[in-house]
């Protein structure tokens, strides 16, 4: 009975991830292309890799967009939490507004971000205009490009953050900032004293969240840039489609898959490191917090 | 409450109405854009209705006219996978984090935990790593392309997910209480019918709206093993925009129609997530 | 409405023993209540009968039938649990209907109806009915929780403290209550408490358990008056049974410089022991008494509770309100009642017959 109940998410871990993954990996030692066979050709695959300027660009644009993007979110997210949280009426309709970003499919975030951004015939081309700025090439500019890529990431989730961290702030005891706060503290030391230290656990589990998630990311970019221009806003998941899928390169593909795959177990494990070691740091009431976080992680009661 | 920020009302206010400003424009701009002729959105940037431009219905004669099936078909495919492997996802994750939650399991080295974070570590890998071999595997066995290989890939992708937000409402629920329907004289099937699920509730409603939200979104599992009859409604929207000029209008009207089943999801899913079932039960 | 024997029950958890070759019998419709403190085994000794909690050896029979592989959902037993464990997602009424539609019971819906109404009543919920367990107070809900255990007939019913969280009023008054409607429904009954006067007034029989063990099962009548060793003595009656320590072969008690004679004891008696109550207590001196200190006092309703330093005891004294009024400090004078006392040998058991 008890073996039932767990066999198949077992199952399918083992058909749906396991084997594939070897399977992945075997092709990464191959030349195989799409439709033909291919012969094992060793390591030459990751060789070329490290010397493959696209597939470097895209190693560190996903990097810096895992980076950068989580960043801005995680600020964003934390200053509209407070925000919220401080207020007393209309919370619940704010909330909903605040959450609507992230649940629009990220196809059709790419293709209104995509006609917001077009130089000639968008609203915020219109807006520079209207200032008398030079229009800015947002799409079709290398660095502008990889910018606009950031924008919008943030714009879908900055919501999530924000979702994980009010909650984070609702499950925080009253008394330190009662007390803070008959001492005499300015919302400012309160919040570097206080509050910012006890969300400290919340804070990087969200962040350990966003992060694994960022990793992945693909659909944005297929659609507003298509990882161009040049290959300047490419990530190492939308490289792997294009290279195993469109041009057939199925070995080299699985080989760039196999090269993600262990920068995202690498860095996340960092991120694992690191939370353990300031939750071992972390006051009792911050664990709690996290506790509480972990045992309802993501956007389940709000809207 | 706890932490009040002290900034003054107005400034809070005036923060808060700059990112309201951020986060809705977008949303705005693909309603009226809907509403635009080609030659509005080529001309534009039109901002207001009426104002700006006078709203047309091209599009959505579209969408009801030549392009009906077409959409009729994504919107039916992404529908059927998301509904029914959301489902699916739940059920089985439900199973698996009762057996998680209530049993020992001791295979080999591998405890309780090991098997969840076997089960949830899948999320961390990426797609694109399975997916490659998933597509030869699904074309060796003629999966691709069909609702059958969709509603797996789905399945699997959500699942650890179920597993994870599940597995912690089923420790919640008290023992006793799934004691108290035994000693009631109910068999460990209607225990787990009458007493664990009604209380799991709020818990399979995140899971299936969250599973239902990432089977919706998905675009690479669709991109890679789907190419006609299965298509979602992301990859027909694609379709349509690949076609030499995108044509904006038609597109934002489809992406309407795209946020309205996650947001009737949401709404209707809401009620049960709200609720405090397990409250007043115990000491 | 069986008769229940616990055969050499055992429950281990790791390590730990729970319950260690735990013996009991009981016959049909007999109201048992299991004595003991936190932490003694009694409700895993209830949980092992209802097959909750699995057992770790031992036998247990209904009837004389051995149940040991019956599931629980088919023991027929009913139990109020001590964190209530109601159904939250249903009114009271759900909650009460629900053993009662439980699959092969059967029961035509105007008894089942009737049934509700009787324990409702009983209980003082019947303004509830319609309530959901998060709208009720903590007391309500144990009520709720005893009556889904009473509703239906059971072939025992299994209460964990199900009174313990009521206000004194209604505690009084279901205790008598409870009793009178078991009887009534002929229901073999066990039930727990580490109240001892809660445990005379309502059973017929008390099993006190220490340490996963019964160490007397009898009347409350003989387990008062004759407890089986010094452990139980403290157990049952409040304030507890004041135990003197003697020196071998002892003939007299000396405190404070007086002595009072014993009556004759046989020669492995290890201590005496004096119920609160055969202590009399005066405020001059007195002959035939020993002297002492007022420690404390503790006014209950028309009784007090004196505590009293005697050389190196500490004495409880408990006596009625009339006797005088005491206070901290005072020095009294104690005469025990001789006819009354118990007599334990050295490893604590109880030495039989009379000694006065």
């Amino acid at each position: 009975m008890k073996h039932l109940l767990i066999a198949p998410p077992l199952l399918f871990f083992f058909a749906i991830s396991v084997i594939p993954l070897l399977f992945t990996l075997g092709l990464s030692v191959t030349n195989t292309s799409i439709g033909g066979s291919g012969s094992f050709i060793g390591l030459n695959n990751y060789a070329q890799l490290f010397s493959d300027q696209f597939f470097l660009r895209g190693f560190l644009n996903t990097i810096l967009y895992v980076v950068l993007g989580v960043t801005a979110q995680y600020w964003l997210g934390l200053g509209l939490a407070l925000l919220v949280n401080s207020m007393v009426h209309g919370k619940r309709l704010i909330r909903l507004l605040i959450l609507l970003p992230m649940m629009i499919p990220p196809l059709i975030v790419g293709f209104v971000w995509q006609t917001l951004l077009d130089s000639r015939y968008g609203p915020v081309a219109g807006l520079f205009t209207g200032l008398h700025l030079k229009p800015v090439p947002w799409l079709t500019d290398p660095t502008l490009g990889f910018v606009s890529i950031v924008i919008v990431d943030t714009w879908q989730w900055t919501p999530f953050m924000f979702l994980l961290l009010f909650t984070g702030l609702r499950t925080l005891p009253k008394e330190p900032f009662e007390a803070a706060r008959v001492d005499g503290a300015s919302s400012w030391r309160i919040f570097w004293d206080h509050t910012f230290p006890m969300l400290l656990p919340a804070s990087i589990a969200a962040i350990l969240l966003r992060s694994i998630e960022s990793f992945k990311l693909f659909d944005i970019v297929f659609f507003i840039t298509g990882g161009g221009p040049g290959g300047a806003t490419n990530t190492l998941t939308l490289l792997g489609y294009f290279t195993s899928l469109r041009s057939g390169n199925l070995g080299y593909g699985a080989a760039m898959s196999i090269i993600l795959l262990l920068t995202v177990v690498v860095l996340a494990t960092l991120i694992l490191i690191v939370v353990r070691r300031l939750m071992a740091r972390a006051d009792k009431a911050g664990q709690q917090a996290l506790d509480q976080f972990l045992a309802e992680p993501l956007p389940v009661k709000v809207a | 409450m706890q932490s009040k920020f002290n900034l003054p009302k107005i400034t809070r206010w005036v923060l808060l109405a700059v990112w309201g400003l951020f986060a809705i424009f977008p949303v705005y701009w693909m309603i009226i854009t809907a509403f635009k002729k080609q030659r509005d959105i080529f001309q534009g940037p039109f901002l207001f209705p009426f104002l700006d431009f006078t709203p047309a219905t091209q599009s959505w004669e579209r969408v009801f006219g030549q392009d009906r099936d077409d959409i009729l078909k994504g919107l039916g495919n992404s529908l059927l996978f998301s509904s029914v492997s959301a489902l699916i996802a739940v059920v089985l994750g439900a199973f698996a984090a009762y057996g998680l939650a209530r049993y020992t399991y001791k295979y080999g080295p591998y405890r309780n935990n090991d098997l969840s974070f076997l089960i949830v570590s899948q999320r961390i890998m990426p797609p694109i790593v399975a997916v490659i071999a998933l597509f030869t595997m699904f074309r060796t066995v003629g999966l691709i392309d069909s609702p059958f290989g969709m509603i797996l890939a789905y399945t699997w992708f959500n699942l650890p997910l179920t597993v994870f937000i599940l597995t912690d409402f089923m420790k919640r629920i008290p023992l006793d209480i799934e004691h108290a329907a035994a000693i009631d004289g109910y068999k460990k099937f209607a225990q787990i019918w009458k007493v664990v699920l009604p209380l799991a509730m709020p818990g399979l409603a995140a899971a299936y709206l969250l599973s239902f939200f990432f089977s919706w979104n998905d675009f690479i599992l669709a991109l890679m093993l789907t190419f006609q009859k299965s298509s979602t409604l992301p990859i027909v929207i694609t379709n349509m925009s690949a076609q030499m000029e995108p044509r904006w209008w038609l597109i934002s009207a489809v992406g309407i129609l795209a946020i309205i089943p996650p947001m009737l999801a949401v709404i209707v899913l809401d009620r049960f997530m709200e609720r405090q079932v397990l409250h007043g039960g115990t000491r | 409405m069986s008769s229940v024997k616990l055969e050499a029950l055992t429950k281990k958890y790791g390590d730990n023993l729970a319950i260690s070759n735990l013996n009991l019998e009981c016959q049909q419709g007999e109201f048992i209540v299991l004595l003991g403190r936190p932490g003694a085994g009694k409700s895993t000794t209830l949980k092992l009968i209802a097959n909750i909690e699995e057992l770790s050896s031992g036998n247990i029979y209904f009837n004389d039938q051995l149940i040991n592989n019956i599931p629980t959902e088919n023991r027929n037993v009913a139990m109020a649990f001590e964190s209530y464990a109601l159904y939250p997602h249903w009114t009271v009424r759900k909650n009460l209907e629900f053993p009662l539609k439980a699959p092969g019971r059967n029961i035509p819906a105007a008894e089942q109806e009737a049934r509700i109404r009787r324990v409702a009543e009983l209980l003082e919920i019947a303004h509830l009915l319609d309530r959901k367990p998060s709208q009720l107070s903590g007391g309500q809900r144990q009520r709720v929780s005893l009556g889904r255990a009473l509703v239906r007939p059971a072939s025992v019913t299994l209460l964990d403290e199900p009174i313990a969280h009521l206000d004194a009023r209604l505690r009084h008054s279901l205790r008598g209550e409870l009793k009178q409607y078991q009887r009534e429904q002929n229901a073999t009954t066990f039930y727990t408490t580490p109240d001892y006067v809660e445990a005379t007034a309502i059973a017929d029989k008390i099993a006190v358990l220490i340490d996963g063990q019964v160490r007397q099962f009898a009347t409350p009548e003989v387990v008062y008056d004759e407890p089986a060793d010094i452990e139980v003595a403290t157990i049952v009656g409040d304030p507890k049974m004041n135990i003197l320590p003697l020196a071998p072969g002892a003939t007299r008690l000396e405190i404070n410089e007086a002595w009072l004679q014993l009556p004759p004891l046989p020669p492995e008696a290890g201590y005496i022991g004096i119920r609160p109550v055969n202590i009399q207590i005066f405020e001059n001196a007195h002959p035939y008494a020993i002297r002492g200190t007022v420690y404390v006092t503790e006014p209950m309703g028309y009784e007090q509770v004196i505590r009293v330093e005697a050389g190196e005891q500490l004495l409880n004294i408990k006596t009625l309100l009339t006797t005088g009024t005491f206070s901290i400090g005072q020095t009294v004078w104690l005469q025990p009642d001789w006819t009354t006392i118990h007599v334990f040998d050295r490893s604590g058991q109880r030495l039989k017959g009379g000694f006065h």
